[in-house]
Parts: C-alpha cells; sequence; structure tokens
C-alpha cells in the first residue's frame, strides 16, 4: 500500500486531494499529537506549493496580453501558477485523525475548479496540463522522518501556545 | 476626505500567547501579501471595498479616454495601462505609493496607505516639455479625491482577507514544528 494516494474527481473542482495513510506511514505507533499531524501536513502543502511556483515554461501569448497578467507583473517565461496566488493558498488540510491527513481544496471551491483544471488540462479540453499536485513517496517519508520521535505522548511544556494554535486552527479562526 | 487607509487587528485578542511568538512574522506576511493583492486587484479594473465583494471600478468618461490616448504618446505609461481601461493607472505612480506598516499603537496589525510622495507631471501631450507641477497633489491627497469620486482602493475585499488567512494559518502551522523540539 503507499502511503500516499490522490484522489481526482471526474468532474472540475471534484475532490482534488492526496490523502496520507500514517499507519503505512509510520507503522502500528499511532500519530496522537495533532500538533504533529498539523505540522506535518503543513510541509506538505509547503513541497506541493513550491512544485508550483517553480513549474516552469511559458504562458500562452492571450494570457501573457490580458490585463490580470500585465496587473500582476507576471512573466511571459516563467509559469508559477500565481496570479493573486488565491489558489495555491487554499490548498488546506481537510482533516486530519490518527491514521489519516487529508489534503485538498474544499469540494465543488472556485479555487478547487481552478486546481482541476490546471492538473488534468480541463479534462483534456486544452493542450496543456500543470500537473503540480503530487508528491512522492520518498518526499513524503523524507518529511515524515524528521517526525518518527515526536509521534506520541503529551505536548511541551510550550503546551499553552501549542494548543492556542490548535484551537485557532480548528476553529477556523479569522486570524485577520 | 474619503477614507484611504484600513487598519487590521489580529491574534492577541483571542490568542496571546499566538501573538507573543508569531507577532513579527504575521505582520510582515500580512503587509507583504496585502499590498501585493490591492495593487494587482486596482491594476486589473477592481474597485475594492474594505470587507465586501469585488467590483469594477466605474468607467472613464469618453473625454478622459482621448485624453488618456494623448497623454500616453508622450508618457512613459506602466505595462497594465490601457486608455479605456479604469483601474487608477496611468503610470502606475498612486498605487506605486500604496504601502503599509505594523500599528504601533500597542496593539497588534497593519495599516494599509497611501503615502503622501510627491506626484511627478506628466509631459505635454505635444511634446513640449513638462506640465507645471505647482499645485500638484500628492499621491495620498490624489487617492483621497478620487475616493470622494466613487474610486476607492485601498481596502481588502473578502477573497484577499480569506487569502491572508490562510498564508498566516500556514505561519501557526510551521510555528508548530519549532514548539515541538
Amino acid at each position: 500500500m503507499a502511503a500516499i494516494t490522490r484522489k481526482l474527481g471526474p468532474k472540475s473542482g471534484d475532490n482534488v486531494r492526496i490523502e496520507i495513510d500514517l499507519t503505512e506511514l509510520f507503522g502500528d505507533e499511532l500519530l496522537d499529537r495533532q500538533s504533529v499531524r498539523q505540522s506535518l501536513a503543513q510541509e506538505v502543502i509547503d513541497a506541493i506549493v513550491k512544485k508550483a511556483e517553480n513549474f516552469g515554461g511559458k504562458y500562452s501569448d492571450e494570457y501573457s496580453e490580458s490585463a490580470e497578467f500585465r496587473a500582476f507583473g507576471k512573466s511571459k517565461s516563467d509559469v508559477n501558477l500565481t496570479l493573486s496566488g488565491q489558489m495555491l493558498s487554499a490548498l488546506d488540510v481537510i482533516s486530519d485523525n490518527r491514521d489519516k491527513i487529508v489534503i485538498g481544496w474544499e469540494q465543488g471551491s472556485e479555487d478547487g475548479k481552478k486546481a482541476h483544471g490546471n492538473i488534468t488540462g480541463k479534462n483534456g479540453q486544452v493542450k496543456t496540463k500543470r500537473d503540480f499536485f503530487k508528491l512522492t513517496e520518498s518526499e513524503l517519508k523524507a518529511i515524515a522522518r524528521q517526525y518518527r520521535d515526536d509521534l506520541t505522548g503529551e505536548e511541551r511544556p510550550e503546551g499553552r501556545t501549542v494548543q492556542d494554535i490548535l484551537d485557532a486552527i480548528n476553529r477556523g479562526a479569522r486570524l485577520f | 476626505m474619503a477614507k484611504v487607509n484600513v487598519k487590521v487587528n489580529f491574534v492577541e485578542k483571542y490568542f496571546p500567547a499566538i501573538a507573543k511568538v508569531a507577532a513579527d512574522d504575521l505582520t510582515k506576511k500580512a503587509a507583504e501579501v496585502g499590498e501585493r493583492l490591492i495593487k494587482g486587484k486596482t491594476r486589473s479594473g477592481n474597485q475594492l471595498v474594505d470587507g465586501n465583494s469585488i467590483r469594477k471600478q466605474p468607467a472613464l468618461s469618453p473625454a478622459w479616454v482621448e485624453t488618456r490616448s494623448k497623454l500616453a504618446s508622450t508618457n512613459e505609461t506602466h505595462a497594465a495601462f490601457s486608455p479605456r481601461r479604469s483601474n487608477l493607472t496611468f503610470t502606475g505612480q498612486l498605487i506605486d505609493a500604496l504601502t503599509s506598516k505594523r500599528m504601533t499603537s500597542g496593539r497588534i496589525g497593519i495599516q494599509f496607505f497611501v503615502n503622501a510622495s510627491q506626484r511627478a507631471a506628466y509631459n505635454r501631450p505635444d511634446g513640449r516639455g513638462r506640465m507645471s507641477s505647482a499645485g500638484l497633489p500628492n499621491n495620498q491627497q490624489l487617492a483621497g479625491y478620487l475616493a470622494d469620486q466613487g474610486r476607492e482602493f485601498v481596502g481588502l475585499d473578502q477573497k484577499s482577507r480569506t487569502q491572508i488567512n490562510n498564508e498566516l494559518t500556514r505561519i501557526l502551522r510551521r510555528r508548530l514544528k519549532v514548539l515541538l523540539k
């Protein structure tokens, strides 16, 4: 079994997700600490965003001459899947529990649809496919290795801050 | 004069422990993303009214479109300029004057505002040198005048706020790794 599985629904915006099987990744040790799961998930998100931002290649003439393209000062010769940055910023931790972490876009969201379109080339309707939403098994294991000693147990004495952060994340708090 | 700045406080009220450890990172990121979004979305022709949905800037009058076309023949225009595009952009100096600073009132927050930098006078459309700079409003005064005319741009629409919030949440998650060790 793979520790990382990508789910991509057939329709635009459908189920654009990556599932990380924690049992597969860490064996029988259960990942009790949500702080560790959230931290690991963020590293996975950061790795995927980095792939997107460094995707490379050229934008079409039509797009690079558009008002929005110029407004955001983008470069024609540097495909980075970022105009305002909204799509990549919406890549989030959908859920996390002792067995599994799910990362992706909210089902049916505008940004999920954009991501789906880029990954699949609008389901084959356009030639350009920009499949940035992936991580290899070995890339995931390299990230996970750093957390092997932190899987279980109590939060550290700095727990108040950790708990505040988890509360903010779990409650979907508006930080801004 | 209409509002040309927006102040945003965050986190310390509900999460003092977070504010203590991550205020610098949070304010820096909010400033960076906020400035980029306000500038890019405005130059795309949008009006950012704080806290609301985004909407298009009012259309330009035919007379002003003609003036912009004439001025463009003798002035260096911004890449996002087009005579008909209502995006508060000709040379780009007004939107470039949008900046931000961390609030100093004891709160943790950011203020976005248009600074009072002096505007460069345009070259005359007939090619005979520059127009007079006497009485030329600075960028802050011009932003206020435009806002009074219904052309606001210093604001963060709902989507921008959500985007900044997402970025700040990521900072907090990254902070967890440091706290684990």
